[in-house]
């Protein structure tokens, strides 16, 4: 069995290897540089200049840090549990690597096409909360495991809203395969017609990669960096690599399921190159607003998240997917169709910022001070 | 461990940690030799390349279960099931069922983890493990014995030669299971609405008194 490649037949095997290296360097170079834009981007909203002394305006910045964490010394606390200690970083790491045989580039640019793509990403992505409750546990460490659990917690609330999201519009796009939805998308993008599973897909794709104003499960004034308190050296690199990885592959996914990813606009006609470009923008687009939204928005406490979770995205999403399918098993005129789609979706879209202004502006409940008994004290003791 | 104090001796770099190195060691020798024995026989033409994936993922699923059951620590047992149930996700790939793989991947995934989290917080795992060997151990066994005859039972008398099916399409398995067997399928999502409802229910009563919570939210 032989598969083209580069304008080459080659074993399927030799192929599949090739593919999977070519996506690993990359990915590994695209988080450096990611830490890098981060740093920058950030630097720039707190009207400070970033890293600027290694290399030319501070480019080889990710290098040296790299470079740092491969030569650190890989501590493993006595108390810890070694097997599950060091398996953890693997478990929260090839997961997410796994996921990239879908995701397309551009045009033909993926290394395989599924026809459950979709689907085969979250799943594999699901695996990677393994790793984090495997690291907070593992790791014996009070700190570690309340970020685990907080972890697992949000991940599990944060999962259904982003899988509903993208069903919505797989419902839209009549396909799982990844590819397909893509090259559907080359009349308009999705999003057009599914502006409130854009948003949900946005909001729980934060919420899945703990960024803030999510990051509960790490946040460092709370927990310490959470799971991964006593990981240094290689294995909290490795950690750091999926973190980012992730936030690639959301903004590539996103980017293609909702942005019309290489598709839109002339994708096709105009080739690979624009293609390239296109993905390349789109996702740029999207990580930068995950950044900014990081900068902006203070942490969350864990019941408002909870709340927001189960009270107003969850079911703003059902009621998009039978909205979806509703409209869809009748089979209306197409004109008819969308406008009823986009026009559910924009009503969801007010309807979650009317009840998002209406918690934040209410009057928040002053704190009760309770008078100091002898009975008190001796409770409190 | 006998491995473990010769490790100790012999002048190894200190990053190279001995319980781990150990143990991988004692992994790979027990690993290698069926690995070498089913690759030896694919290569002499015995079986087929099925037949030696097959192989290789029954004994992932069994060494899985067997962890699962045999491992004295909580986490370490969930982990164990965490290998079967990926190898079970295996075999329905190399049954072509590729919605079924990726379904028992992220139910079990998930599902794994949560059982984790369960596992710490009713056990403590980190202190010496306790071995929960009561006395419904008969009746375990009992109700053991009788799920594998039934099976024993199901398995040889059932009729393996039917022709295999093709790959069933994804949306043929969804109109089959929301048109053809609607009914059937609601049922069963009723019964999972009642569990969850009497879970709820259940962890609610207590606290009948902090309203403020919702207030705050």
């Amino acid at each position: 069995m032989t598969w083209p490649l580069f304008g080459m037949d080659m074993p399927v095997v030799l192929d599949l290897f090739i593919r999977m290296n070519i996506i690993v360097i990359l990915m590994t170079v695209m988080v450096m540089g990611l830490i890098y834009i981060e740093r920058k981007v950030l630097a720039r909203f707190q009207m400070r200049l970033g890293p600027t002394r290694t290399g030319p305006m501070g480019l080889l910045q990710s290098v040296a840090d790299a470079l740092k964490l491969v030569a650190k010394e890989d501590v493993r606390p006595t108390n810890a549990d070694p097997w599950v200690f060091e398996l953890a970083p693997y478990f929260v790491f090839v997961p997410i690597f796994i996921g990239f045989v879908v995701v397309p580039f551009a045009s033909g640019l993926e290394v395989r096409v599924l026809d459950l793509g979709l689907f085969y990403l979250l799943a594999a992505s699901s695996v990677n909360l393994v790793g984090w409750v495997m690291a907070g546990w593992g790791s014996d460490n009070r700190y570690a495991i309340i970020g685990g659990l907080r972890s697992v917690a949000q991940s599990i609330s944060y999962e259904l809203p982003l899988v509903l999201s993208l069903l919505a519009v797989a419902m839209v796009a009549d396909s799982l395969n990844l590819t397909e939805i893509v090259a559907g998308q080359a009349g308009a993008p999705n999003i057009l017609w599914q502006p409130m599973a854009f948003l949900i897909f946005f909001i729980a794709m934060i919420a899945e990669l703990n960024r803030p104003p999510f990051d509960i499960p790490v946040g460092e004034s709370e927990v310490v960096g959470g799971p991964f308190v006593e990981y240094s050296g290689i294995r909290w690199s490795m950690f750091f690599l999926a973190e980012y990885a992730a936030l690639f592959i959301m903004a590539l996914v996103g980017s293609a399921v909702f942005l019309g990813g290489w598709a839109w606009p002339f994708g096709e006609q105009l080739g690979l190159p624009w293609q390239i470009v296109l993905t390349t923008v789109k996702t740029s687009m999207m990580i930068f607003v995950v950044f900014w939204v990081r900068v902006t928005v203070p942490r969350m406490r864990i019941d408002q998240l909870m709340a927001f979770a189960w009270k107003l995205l969850l079911p703003l999403s059902f009621a998009q997917i039978l909205v979806n399918g509703a409209v869809l098993v009748y089979e209306l005129p197409s004109g008819l169709t969308h406008a009823l789609l986009a026009g559910s979706g924009v009503a969801g879209v007010f309807i979650m910022m009317w009840v998002i202004n209406r918690s934040v502006s209410r009057p928040r409940p002053r704190p009760v001070l309770i008078p100091r008994t002898d009975q008190t004290w001796e409770a409190t003791r | 461990m006998g491995g473990a104090v010769v490790l100790n001796r012999l002048p190894l770099p200190a990053q190279l940690d001995r319980t781990v190195t150990t143990g991988g060691l004692l992994a790979g020798a027990i690993v290698t030799p069926p690995l070498i024995a089913l690759i030896v026989l694919r290569v002499l033409g015995n079986i087929s390349s099925a037949q030696m994936v097959w192989w290789m993922l029954a004994g992932v699923i069994v060494a899985g279960a067997l962890g699962a059951v045999t491992l004295r620590n909580v986490v370490h047992s969930a982990l164990a099931l965490i290998a079967a149930a990926m190898g079970l996700a295996g075999m329905f790939l190399l049954l072509a069922s590729e919605f079924l793989a990726l379904v028992q991947v992220l139910v079990y995934g998930g599902g794994v983890a949560i059982l984790l989290m369960f596992g710490l917080m009713l056990t403590n795992a980190t202190e010496d493990p306790v071995v929960i060997d009561g006395s419904q151990k008969p009746f375990a066994a009992g109700v053991g014995l009788i799920l594998g005859v039934a099976l024993t039972a199901a398995m040889l008398s059932a009729n393996w030669d039917a022709s295999i099916s093709t790959v069933v399409d994804f949306r043929d398995l969804g109109a089959r299971l929301y048109r053809d067997f609607g009914v059937p399928f609601e049922v069963a999502s009723l019964v999972l609405l009642v569990a969850l409802v009497g879970a709820v229910a259940i962890s609610r009563r207590d606290n009948d008194d902090d309203n403020d919570a919702e207030a705050a939210s």
